[in-house]
């Protein structure tokens, strides 16, 4: 049955990469929506906290995850020089058992509104778009150090009266947790519809096969990196550290390369969190990109 | 067979019409049920007939001699593909005018007039009218009215009572003492019959009928000489001029007396109703002017019961209310009126019986108080009267009538030496025309006037006899009342006179005498001859063949005043005896004054002169005569032509002086100096020539001084004007023609006002270009463009179209920057990158065809300020 789904997933994906000669549809959905992680620039593929978020990214984390019930709302401020919008974003996980877990994400998007002007630049109004994602992600165990994962997401983009573009896509994910100082994760993301243009142009969702790691080597440190291949022929890798102080204060940063048209362009990345029985506050600032500079993203979070 | 179908229509129709006219004069609503007239109803469809003033005339009339639709127009040329426009066609071709008559044709305006063919699916008769009506240049545009004949409607009877009628006595037209008294008619008169074609070779009517020709008959219906006898045509033509006691069918009012060897007046058939399609009347009401006939005889008018059903519905009594004659057809009445009997010059003919012409034209058989065209004041209107001295039930009536005649079971020619009787004005008409033509022929000569044809008819007619009511017809038309009509009695006696002779031409002069009634004496016959026993031994109304002579009238001077009096085109060196004959209004004439002897002279050489000193230099776009002195000492016709000097100069007779002169059209030549030579020939073959030269200047095209700059405006419905003239320049000092175009004219309109004004409206936000050609009269131009942005107040910078497709545009203020231009999509990653100069009139272009839809951040600085822009793909 694996076999099978994974050769459907990578036809699906061939198919799709054909497609993709021009621009990402649906990009948004690649945003990370974490409020820790993405204060180490995304590298996040392989972690297991903040489970919450794992219906955005790796629901193979779930059997992994240390608690029952994790749940976060953040508030995210995107790209505010150049593609700006204000993000609100939602997710919960639960656990049912040691080997399976649920977990589920809303996202909702609100763009700069724009001037609707004709060709003969006559202004007949304003619209202001938005965007809105809602996962639901599954993990199972697989023995006692690997798991599998699968996301599935449905997105919709509302970018003028009566012009809208809806689509799906999907993610599988095995983790592989050999001690609890390393654990890595592979597997493909975002395999979706193609989108179809006004002008008959088909876009693809920017799919991708994605590998992580994490590796704990100290108590308090944790190193994250994962490497991004698009169908699209793009490529873009990530690396990022938290330390903990006292088991309250959270310090991060990261870094993002990609390559030129990659979905997510390269930045820097900058956090901050504090954790308290249970409850956490977790801050991230995007830099060193002119397009993504000075993105902010702040949430809170509980977890039993 | 299509009118024997349409006669019989029309028996029922003139019956109907009479009940429903009556109920209709006390009931002008619409009836109910009945339909309201469609828009084209009694309109010719798909013809329309346009005057394009002289201006839009010179842009496109060589295009369509040629026979090319496109011309120099543009406005034009646009409604040939909107209207379906299929032939445009001049109502008069030039080419049917004989060579001499051209120049005063062109200064008539006849040559302005048009018909235009249309697609009636591509536009409706309004649209038609109305986009045509708007089109600069063109003066009027209106629908050609459908023509019918005053058809036949009762049976044939074999007695022309109309000639002598024994039921009410003196209900006729009074013809008999004419034919015993004065005349029975003249060949020198021609009566043009617009109609069908007459059968020419009617035994009855073929000696008294001109041959078709050139000069002589001619059919409008096929554009060819062959007449196609038909019936209607046929049966006017024989009341007029059948031929008379020839022991041959009927009689005709001035058909002549065969016995006695007089010929009757002749009939010329311009036949317009055609057996598959009609020509144009007014077509052939001018070919009869231009070829001899002073008579035009109408026997048709306008279509009033348009669906043909026998009854006059109030919708179409409203509309032959407002009914008037045509534009061309009004052009050509007026033309007859002007120019019959008249040479190039409009003075009388030597050879016609009169000066001008006479239009008469039948009332109509619809028992209705309107008719066109015969209700043109300038027309002579005929009613119809029957046998019992009453208005015929038919004839139409008011007080647009002019006089009546009878017009009820008239008996006359058909086709195929056949006879018949029939009713209708058609009928009636043919009598007035009848009785004009005997006036002419006993009362014509020098000096008869159309107008004192007109005088004598109507004011002799007898208003008494004819029983209307309240339906005037007029008084009854009488031919002997008509010809003694303005007598003053006998004629005074000259007793000595003066004579000399000038070359082949003898010149009289005498006192006026006084007639008996102690008043200026009417005319004076003026006669010569080699034989003396034909002058010794004269008959004043039936001189010898070898007697020539003009007539001098008198009757405006004072009695005892000198008058003079000149026969001409006699032989050379000659010895003639001449006398002097007075007569009066009816042609009774005097006792010869007493024979003298004269002997002529030797013919003199014409002379050619410029009438103002040269040089002639003129600047290349003038359009300018050079007159010309040209004269014969003795007085003959002179034949003058021209050997031009370029492609600029003809010879013309002046419309306004009447003198020859050389019309030099600068724009037709390129600069330099022209030598044309103008010869002139008398009739005898002595000559003249005279050299003309002038010269044009080379031509200055025209510059643009002053560039208008490109405007940003906030306001949809403002505007703005400029004055051509400070745009641009002609060194010549020639006015210019322009020509503005907008290239998107949903946002911009502009137009030319007073001729130099240039008003821009700005209609909607966007953007236009506005490009003015001023052109000179050869055609050489300077074109300048500017554009002009409406924005609305407030916006720095406009990206458009958003959500975009495509291309996106990117405009800001007046002044070009380089500006390096990013474009984001929602993740953030760079799009597009590049630097471009850009400004309001010259927008930055983004090529978003290959983004994904979605959202996309635009950033850019302008004029020191930054700019993050959200623009959407769809």
């Amino acid at each position: 049955m694996k076999r099978t789904l994974i050769i459907a997933a990578l036809a699906f994906s061939f198919s799709i990469s054909a497609l993709a000669q021009g621009q990402d549809a649906l990009p948004f959905t690649r945003i990370d929506r974490d409020p820790a992680l993405s204060g180490m620039a995304g590298a996040s593929v392989a972690s297991s906290d903040q489970a919450s978020w794992s219906a955005f990214r790796n629901a193979a984390v779930l059997p992994f995850f240390q608690g029952s019930l994790d749940a976060g709302i953040g508030y995210q401020l995107w790209a505010p020089s150049t593609a700006k919008s204000s993000n609100i974003n939602v997710g919960v996980a639960y656990k049912f058992s040691d080997r399976i877990g649920l977990s589920l994400g809303f996202t909702s998007q609100s763009g700069n509104p724009y001037d609707v002007v004709n060709s003969d630049g006559e202004v007949s109004g304003t619209f202001r778009p938005t965007d809105m994602v809602v996962a639901l992600g599954f993990g199972v165990g697989l023995g006692e150090k690997f798991s599998l994962g699968i996301n599935g997401r449905y997105v919709n983009q509302r970018l003028g009266e009566g012009l809208a573009y809806n689509g799906f896509n999907a993610d599988l994910m095995l983790m592989f947790k050999p001690s609890d100082l390393f654990q890595l994760a592979a597997g493909v993301s975002t395999l979706g519809n193609s989108i179809t243009a006004v002008t008959r142009e088909k876009f693809a969702q920017p799919a991708h096969a994605v590998l992580g790691a994490e590796f704990k080597p100290i108590h308090g440190l944790k190193i994250d990196a994962e490497a991004e291949y698009y169908f699209s022929k793009n490529f873009a890798a990530a690396i990022g550290a938290e330390y903990c102080i006292v088991d309250i204060v959270y310090v991060r940063a990261g870094y993002r390369y990609a390559s030129a048209a990659c979905v997510i362009p390269s930045h820097g990345a900058l956090g901050l969190g504090a954790k308290f029985k249970g409850f956490r506050l977790d801050v991230s600032y995007l830099t060193a990109s002119p397009a993504l500079g000075n993105t902010l993203n702040i949430g809170i979070g509980f977890n039993i | 067979m299509r009118k024997t179908v349409l006669l019989l229509l029309s028996s029922v129709a003139i019956i109907g019409c009479s009940r429903i006219s009556e109920e209709n004069a006390n009931t002008p609503v619409q009836p109910a049920g009945q339909q309201a007239l469609p828009e084209e109803a009694g309109q010719v469809p798909g013809l329309m007939v346009v005057q394009f003033d002289d201006d839009m005339l010179a842009l496109i009339e060589e295009d369509l001699a040629a026979g090319r639709m496109q011309t120099k127009s543009e406005g034009l040329n646009e409604l040939l593909e909107e209207l379906g426009i299929e032939e445009i066609s001049p109502v008069f071709p030039e080419d049917e005018c004989p060579e001499e008559f051209r120049a005063r044709e062109r200064a008539f305006g006849l040559r302005n007039f048009y018909y235009v063919r249309y697609d009636v699916q591509a536009a409706p008769l309004t649209k038609a009218s109305a986009d045509l009506a708007s089109l600069p240049g063109i003066v009027l545009a209106e629908p050609q009215n459908q023509i019918a004949i005053q058809d036949f409607n009762d049976p044939m009877l074999r007695q022309q009572w109309h000639y002598n009628n024994t039921t009410v006595k003196g209900a006729d037209v009074n013809v008999f003492p004419v034919w015993e008294e004065y005349t029975t008619g003249n060949p020198d008169v021609i009566v043009s019959v617009v109609d069908e074609g007459v059968d020419l070779a009617h035994e009855d009517l073929a000696a008294n009928c001109i041959p078709g020709g050139p000069d002589g008959s001619k059919n409008f219906s096929t554009g060819s000489y062959v007449i196609d006898p038909m019936s209607h045509g046929t049966h006017v033509a024989g009341t007029i001029a059948a031929v008379n006691n020839n022991k041959l069918g009927v009689c005709g009012i001035a058909g002549g007396d065969a016995a006695k060897g007089h010929k009757g007046v002749r009939i010329m058939s311009c036949q317009f109703f055609g057996k598959n399609r009609d020509g144009s009347a007014a077509d052939a009401i001018r070919w009869g002017a231009n070829h001899g006939a002073v008579i035009s005889q109408n026997s048709w008018g306008y279509i009033v019961d348009i669906n043909n059903d026998g009854r006059i519905s109030a919708d179409e009594l409203e509309r032959a209310k407002s009914l008037k004659i045509g534009a061309t057809e009004k052009a050509a009445v007026d033309y007859f009126i002007r120019y019959a009997g008249c040479d190039a010059s409009g003075k009388q003919k030597a050879d016609s019986p009169m000066q001008g012409g006479i239009v008469i034209f039948a009332a109509g058989n619809d028992n209705i108080a309107y008719g066109a065209p015969a209700n043109y004041e300038k027309i002579l209107a005929v009613g119809a009267t029957d046998r019992n001295a009453r208005r015929s039930d038919f004839s139409n009536y008011g007080d647009w009538v002019d006089i009546c005649a009878p017009g009820t079971q008239i008996y006359s020619t058909l086709p195929e030496n056949s006879y018949g009787a029939s009713n209708g004005t058609s009928m009636a008409c043919p009598h007035v025309s009848g009785v004009a033509a005997l006036v002419v022929s006993q009362c014509g000569g020098s000096g008869f006037t159309a107008d004192m044809l007109w005088t004598k008819l109507v004011n002799s007619a007898n208003p008494n006899i004819i029983q209307s009511g309240e339906r005037n017809i007029g008084p009854l038309v009488d031919a002997y009342a008509a010809i003694l009509y303005g007598d003053s009695g006998e004629p005074g006696v000259i007793t000595d006179y003066e004579v000399s002779a000038q070359s082949n031409n003898i010149n009289f002069s005498f006192s006026v005498p006084e007639d008996s009634e102690g008043k200026a004496n009417y005319a004076v016959m003026l006669f010569a001859s080699k034989n003396r026993a034909s002058i010794a031994n004269l008959d004043p109304s039936h001189p010898n063949s070898d007697v020539q002579s003009a007539s001098v009238l008198t009757s405006t001077l004072e009695v005892g005043a000198t008058a003079t009096g000149t026969i001409r085109l006699l032989d050379f060196e000659q010895n003639y005896y001449v006398t002097v004959v007075p007569y009066s209004y009816s042609r009774t004439y005097a006792t010869p004054a007493p024979v003298k002897s004269v002997v002529t002279d030797i013919n003199h050489a014409p002379t050619a002169a410029l009438a103002e000193e040269g040089p002639f230099v003129r600047k290349n776009y003038e359009v300018f005569s050079i007159p010309l002195s040209i004269e014969d000492p003795d007085g003959h016709d002179l034949t003058v032509t021209y050997k031009a000097g370029g492609k600029a100069d003809i010879l013309r007779v002046s419309p306004y002086t009447g003198a020859y002169e050389i019309y030099v059209t600068g724009p037709d030549e390129d600069a330099g100096t022209f030598n044309g030579k103008v010869s002139v020939k008398d009739a005898y073959g002595l000559e003249a020539s005279l050299d003309v030269s002038f010269t044009l200047l080379p031509n200055n095209k025209p510059k643009v001084i002053s560039q208008p700059e490109n405007k940003v405006l906030d306001t949809p419905g403002g505007s703005f004007t400029f004055k051509s003239g400070d745009l641009f320049y002609d060194e010549d000092g020639e006015p210019l023609s322009y020509n503005i175009s907008v290239n998107n004219p949903s946002v911009l309109h502009a137009i030319i006002s007073n001729g130099d004004e240039i008003i821009v409206t700005a209609l909607r936000y966007g953007v236009g270009t506005i490009t003015i050609v001023a052109t000179d009269a050869k055609k050489e131009s300077a074109q300048l463009s500017f554009s002009i942005m409406i924005r609305q107040a407030g916006v720095e910078v406009s990206l458009y179209p958003t959500p975009v497709e495509d291309m996106l545009y990117i405009s800001t203020g007046l002044t070009e920057e380089e500006c390096e231009i990013s474009l984001y999509n929602a993740t953030g990653t760079l799009v597009y990158k590049g630097t471009q100069t850009m400004s309001a009139f010259n927008p930055a272009s983004i090529n978003m065809v290959k983004c994904a839809p979605g959202r996309y951040g635009v950033t850019f600085t302008y004029a020191g300020k930054k700019y993050n822009q959200t623009v959407v793909k769809k």
